[in-house]
């Protein structure tokens, strides 16, 4: 993601991070190489299929990678952001400090 | 909760100031969450050691096995801590886990050196091994803890 010189920084939020839930579940897997399913769910405090859905998108649009694997007979899935999902949150975070520090902006 | 975005332009200071207070503390809670289990078996690895380094210089015969059998018992917990748990990872854990094992392995072996000395074999080079595990792992638990 680049950042064009005087561009305002609203613009350079990210959409998909517009959306409560998918900025939370950002805001988890930034601090972590890898959340599980059921810590991420409960972090953010939400239902498996709210979750599930939200995920989908932000897999969609390459931010995170979803890994599924088997621990014995159960299934494990985990979620981690994909490097071009941490330089899109860090672009996101950069944008919404200069917001919150200049409140002429945005 | 509405799959509606709202327009990045309608982001005021005041609501950019709450969703990165937001972010701080969503942050903070899932690398709490995923750090427990490592902090769990590195005391119980430490405890479990150290205990053993005491057992293995102030104990002999029939109680020096039982001792030794209480350590692998709890060592494989502190194992299955890990194995069973230990399902989310803080960011750079990996790195971090392969330093905190290395250190507490050497700690390891310069306590069973002190304990199977001459000097080792009394109260004192006993509490003095036992020590140097206890300060490695425990510093090991902390620093993950604060990660």
């Amino acid at each position: 993601m680049t950042t064009v010189p005087g561009e305002p920084a609203w613009q350079r939020l990210v959409p998909q991070f517009a959306h409560p839930l998918r900025f939370s579940i950002i805001a988890a897997l930034a601090g972590a190489d890898s959340l599980d399913f059921r810590d991420l769910r409960n972090g953010v405090q939400t239902s498996d299929s709210t979750l599930s859905k939200q995920l989908k998108v932000l897999e969609d649009a390459g931010l995170i990678a979803i890994r599924k694997s088997f621990v014995g007979k159960y299934p494990r899935t985990s979620a981690r952001l994909s490097d071009a999902g941490r330089t899109a949150w860090r672009t996101h975070l950069q944008a919404l400090r200069e917001i919150a520090g200049s409140p002429d902006e945005g | 909760m509405s799959d509606d975005e709202p327009l990045p332009e309608s982001f005021d200071a005041a609501q950019a100031r709450e969703w990165l207070a937001r972010a701080d503390a969503v942050g903070a809670a899932a690398a709490a969450s995923a750090s427990w289990p490592a902090v769990a078996a590195l005391l119980g690895l430490g405890a479990a050691t150290s205990m053993g380094t005491m057992a293995m210089a102030l104990t002999t015969g029939a109680a020096y096995l039982a001792c030794m059998l209480a350590m692998f018992v709890w060592l494989g917990v502190s194992l299955a801590c890990v194995i069973g748990f230990g399902r989310s990872h803080k960011l750079g854990f990996r790195r971090r886990w392969g330093g905190y094992i290395a250190l507490w392995a050497a700690a390891y072996a310069v306590a069973i050196a002190i304990a199977t000395s001459p000097q080792g074999r009394g109260v004192v080079g006993a509490c003095a091994a036992a020590a140097l595990i206890l300060v490695v792992t425990v510093g090991c638990a902390w620093r993950e803890a604060r990660a």
